[in-house]
């Protein structure tokens, strides 16, 4: 019973999403596609990060490379961008590999800031090799669509609900009680001959090859691209981490819903109180870290508990 | 030969510099076992303090230097109690809550910064600023040379009272062993609020010894932070000495990289020494110099 | 429990989906007369490169006020501005609000090329005319775009257009046979540099160093030390402002020995610049777009302006100096005036079209000089398409100030070469 409420509410918001953009301006599609790129990548984030317990500071370095998947193709054989939706996530998933290879064997802290340093040293090297990547000039390409927002949401939607159905398919998989065991305790799932490194790379596969494909999008979308902005540590890296933290990390429901609210709170709140937005996000993010650490979604049966026992000690004195 | 000397002087000259910035990390990071995203958010605020004092007081950033740290101390103390403290020992899904509110709270700092001075460069000429000294066809910025020294002395003070005093002793007893500090009648957590307090206003210094050499806005300490990070990795955690080698030996490489490779990619250097550390020699420099 | 979860994502779904019900209101028929004409500015006011936004805007909006148009045809007009945080993506969003919920009938804006491409490319998308301010690439109206202008913006490759003659009728003749190139990492710094060195080549001066940087770095002393060591006779360099100071500063305490240090204007016209290099300011040339003491001067809807009456205005609103990133903005705004002026004087009702025709036609003298939307190609064989060409200017400072120098009959003082970084 239960279960069929929560499918009959999940196919009610995939029939608005998919209805109801058609009646909105353009300038909203354009934030519904920015949220859907947003809950991409956050979802991406999260198979290696909130499931599997390895925090990267570096994910846009497979945000990056699945933008120049496209941008490399067009830039040196004139294909056209929307291969690189194959080829972006292809490029993050090979470098994605031997990264974890390589920085897998570091754990909590130590992983974290490898992932950092590994970010810088592409960004720098994406804006020096000029000849391979056209350096700091960055790719620009040419768009298929115009004015035209509906094509791009409509992509945009079935990234996120790729990303969405990947990460169901993971969290009852095998695959998912294995790297929420490695994230929980990761000596005991050694000793229960859980591969733990074989398995974080199986995580990083997915993680990386759906933030490149968030990367694609935004290269198709965005049509220029540039190894400052789209390498970027604060702007794509960090901001990511916000998005799952706020949201909820480790469950399905947490990175989606804050990817949307990242996005879509975040340009709410540009469009009508201006240059002070960032500052109240960057508080709200804190006062959620604070008191809803496991963000919006994990925290909410706790906060819930807490309002019901106000609600009956309030009720109890009156 | 006058360009290699030029650049050896430079180089260990700016490590002095990074030391000091990093020393105040390497101490949170030894007590706490977390990366501190905030750090850099606090040199700067630290050298916004200094900025008032200098143009508001008159003070030389190097007198402004004792009440800019005493602040910094201040705050670092309240943050860590009231904030990134009461995130610690709760349980949550991911596990470096901590890690992210320092996250969270650096750049929030920074846009206080932003909205209270705006993202104007903040640019002061006190005494010494611009001034040389010439020898053989090499020169010497003074002020780098003052603060090279100024951290020196702070690195020299700081190794003095963690090994001699009391309260240092709790210090790394609280760092190699928690719960046995605690057993032996430490109080752990105003320890590690005190090291917090003390890692901040170290940074400030840092920050403080770079207002007469650089400029100053809200942004500034991006790369601070990330040298910070790789000295931290480079000297082992919790360790002086590994600081201020480790400061030492990021100056020189990223000195010579800039002069003999290309100064574009100078930066590169130290984050491929700091990915070598952390893969072939964790513990860093601590693990060979002992201490 | 698990009920309340996705109640909450329903009502975040709704709340998002309704957020075109509130953003933009329909315009209402009853009363079209009153319909104000509103201009949108899209610029980076937080972010990097927030200052030089700030400049920009201000600027615009002093000349809107200045030029007395808060009506045209019995219609207000009205500024809305956005802040694009100096982030690509959130620029696209500024300009797609602003050209579809704000309904602007024109939009201003841009200062860094990586902002100013998806805007631009928004506004050909949204058939709505764009003006950029000061976003430089290249390739920004490198192609046949029908509704973006270049307004007061220049190429990168031509940023230096008035050294040559600068360079050909007194650097050389005075002895300067090498030459040191440093240019900051990002496009702007990378262009310049690749358009500079065939024209350096040719004229027989030697590149003895040539190098990029990172705007960012606090000691630049190990580059400046091999700069020394390959010992040039001039350094032609390409800085952000900061780096600029730096560099000056730090190149004359190792006792760059050279006849010349000559800007590509970017920091080195800008007041914090002399700031930051102190003394050692002092004789550094530069390139730059504009200067208060260039004097163009005109009349622009029935009102006297000059770059000097601008200079003041905006250091008495201000208390800031302006350079000529301000004049740019304020140039931006010069054009809008005129082309929305004359857009009413045709007669026409002020649409989008209207308004994109009066920018094809633009030929205004303005606090830039006189800038006139046309295609051109070239000699380097780039095509521009709606880009004019602003003169520019060699500039020495000298006593802490900004001199024009170059062309002699703008000249406000004479130069004085050789020109050392050490003190005479």
């Amino acid at each position: 019973m239960e279960k069929k409420r929560q499918w009959l509410i999940l196919a009610m918001l995939g029939i608005l999403c998919i209805v109801v953009p058609p009646f909105m301006g353009t300038y909203a599609v354009h934030v519904l596609i920015l949220v859907m790129m947003w809950i991409t990548m956050a979802l991406g984030w999260d198979i290696l990060g909130g499931k599997t317990g390895q925090i990267s500071f570096g994910h846009a370095i497979f945000f990056g490379l699945g933008a120049y998947g496209g941008g490399l193709l067009f830039l040196h054989w004139n294909i056209t961008p929307w291969w690189g939706m194959a080829a972006g996530p292809v490029l993050a998933i090979i470098v994605g590999i031997p990264i974890g290879l390589v920085c897998f064997r570091l754990r909590g802290p130590y992983f974290a800031l490898a992932m950092l340093a590994l970010n810088e040293i592409i960004a720098i090297v994406f804006t020096n090799l000029d000849t391979l990547t056209n350096g700091a000039t960055g790719i620009d390409c040419a768009r298929t669509w115009g004015a035209e927002k509906l094509p791009y949401y409509y992509i945009a939607l079935v990234i996120a609900a790729f990303a969405i159905f990947v990460t169901y398919r993971i969290q009852n998989s095998k695959y998912g009680y294995y790297f929420v065991s490695i994230r929980e305790d990761q000596d005991a799932a050694e000793a229960l001959g859980i591969p733990t490194t074989r398995y974080k790379i199986y995580a990083m596969i997915p993680s990386a090859g759906i933030t490149g494909l968030a990367g694609a999008l935004y290269m198709n979308y965005i049509s220029s691209i540039y190894p400052e902005t789209v390498f970027a540590l604060e702007a794509i890296s960090i901001f990511m981490i916000l998005a799952v933290l706020i949201g909820g990390a480790g469950s399905l429901w947490g990175p989606v819903l804050g990817g949307a609210i990242f996005a879509g709170l975040d340009e709410i709140l540009r469009a009508t109180i201006g240059p002070i937005s960032f500052l109240v996000f960057a508080v709200i993010a804190v006062l959620i870290i604070m008191f809803m650490p496991d963000g919006i979604i994990g925290s909410w049966p706790k906060v819930r508990a807490y309002l019901r026992r106000r609600k009956l000690t309030t009720g109890s004195e009156g | 030969m006058a360009l290699f000397g030029q650049t050896f002087i430079t180089g260990v000259l700016m490590g002095g510099i990074y030391a000091i910035i990093a020393i105040g990390m390497t101490l949170v990071m030894g007590v706490m076992k977390i990366i501190n995203l905030a750090h850099g958010a606090l040199m700067m605020v630290g050298m916004y303090i200094c900025l008032v004092l200098f143009e508001h007081a008159g003070l030389h950033p190097y007198v402004a230097l004792i009440p800019t740290m005493i602040a910094l101390f201040i705050i670092g103390y309240l943050l860590q109690k009231y904030s990134i403290g009461r995130v610690s020992g709760v349980e949550t899904i991911i596990p470096e809550s901590q890690v992210l509110l320092t996250l969270a709270l650096g750049l929030a700092i920074t846009e206080v910064i932003r909205v209270i001075f705006t993202s104007n460069y903040q640019i002061i000429h006190p005494a010494l600023t611009g001034e040389y000294w010439h020898l053989a066809g090499m020169t010497i910025e003074i002020p780098y040379l003052i603060g090279f020294v100024i951290a020196t002395i702070f690195v020299a003070l700081l190794h003095f009272f963690l090994a001699r005093t009391d309260l240092g002793q709790s210090v790394i007893a609280t760092s190699q062993d928690k719960d046995a500090a605690v057993y032996m009648g430490i109080n752990a957590e105003r320890i590690t609020n005190f090291t917090f307090g003390l890692g901040t206003a170290l940074a400030a210094a840092g920050g403080v010894i770079l207002m007469p050499l650089f400029y100053l806005y809200p942004h500034v300490w991006h790369p601070y932070l990330m040298k910070a990070f790789v000295i931290t990795i480079l000297g082992g955690m919790g360790s002086t000495v590994g600081a201020l080698s480790g400061g030492l030996i990021l100056g020189l490489a990223e000195s010579f990289g800039s002069t003999y490779w290309g100064p574009q990619w100078g930066e590169v250097i130290g984050f491929i020494i700091f990915l070598l550390i952390l893969l072939f020699l964790p513990g860093g420099l601590k693990r060979i110099i002992g201490r | 429990m698990k009920k309340g979860l996705l109640s909450i994502l329903v009502v975040c779904v709704v709340a998002l989906l309704a957020i075109p019900a509130c953003a933009p209101a329909k315009p209402s028929p009853a009363k079209p007369s009153v319909e104000p004409i509103k201009v949108g500015m899209n610029f980076s006011l937080t972010g990097s490169k927030a200052k030089f936004g700030e400049m920009n805007m201000n600027s615009a909006t002093l000349a809107f006020s200045d030029f007395g148009i808060d009506r045209i045809n019995d219609r207000p007009v009205k500024i809305t501005e956005e802040d694009n945080r100096s982030e690509p993506a959130t620029a696209k969003s500024a300009e797609e609000k602003l050209a579809t919920a704000n309904k602007v009938d024109l939009i201003i804006g841009g200062y860094s090329s990586s902002c100013t491409e998806p805007m631009t490319s928004a506004a050909e998308d949204l058939g709505i005319p764009h003006i950029i301010v000061t976003g430089s690439k290249d390739a920004i109206t490198g192609k046949p775009l029908e509704w973006v202008f270049s307004g007061p913006r220049v190429p990168a490759s031509h940023y230096g257009d008035a050294m040559w003659e600068f360079i050909d009728e007194v650097i050389i003749p005075g002895g300067v046979k090498k030459v040191a190139l440093l240019y900051e990492m990002t496009d702007w710094g990378t262009s310049s540099a690749k358009s500079l060195r065939p024209k350096l080549e040719e004229r027989g001066l030697e590149i003895v160093y040539d190098s990029k940087y990172n705007s960012e770095a606090t000691d630049f002393k190990p580059m400046l030390s091999k700069v020394k060591a390959a010992d040039p006779d001039m350094v032609i360099p390409v800085s952000y402002l900061t780096d600029a100071g730096l560099l000056v500063r730090q190149a004359t305490g190792l006792e760059l020995d050279i006849l010349a240090w000559i800007g590509q204007a970017g920091g080195y016209t800008m007041p914090e610049f002399a700031e930051l290099a102190g003394k050692d300011a002092n004789l550094i040339f530069s390139t730059t777009n504009w200067n208060p003491k260039a004097a163009w001067e005109g009349t622009l809807n029935g009102i006297k302006w000059s770059g000097k009456k601008y200079s003041d205005e905006y250091v008495e609103k201000y208390d800031t100096e302006p350079d000529y990133h301000g004049a740019q903005g304020y140039a931006a705004g010069q054009i809008a005036v005129d082309a929305l002026l004359r857009a009413a004087e045709a007669g026409n009702t002020i649409n989008r079209e209207s308004i994109r025709d009066a920018l094809d036609n633009t030929d205004l003298t303005t606090v830039m000089g006189v800038i006139k939307h046309h295609k051109w190609t070239d000699e380097m064989g780039h095509h521009y398409y709606h880009q004019g060409l602003p003169p520019t200017y060699v500039i020495q400072w000298q006593d802490m100030a900004q001199e024009v120098v170059w062309p002699e009959d703008a000249a406000s003082v004479d130069y004085i070469f050789p020109a050392p970084l050490l003190e005479q």
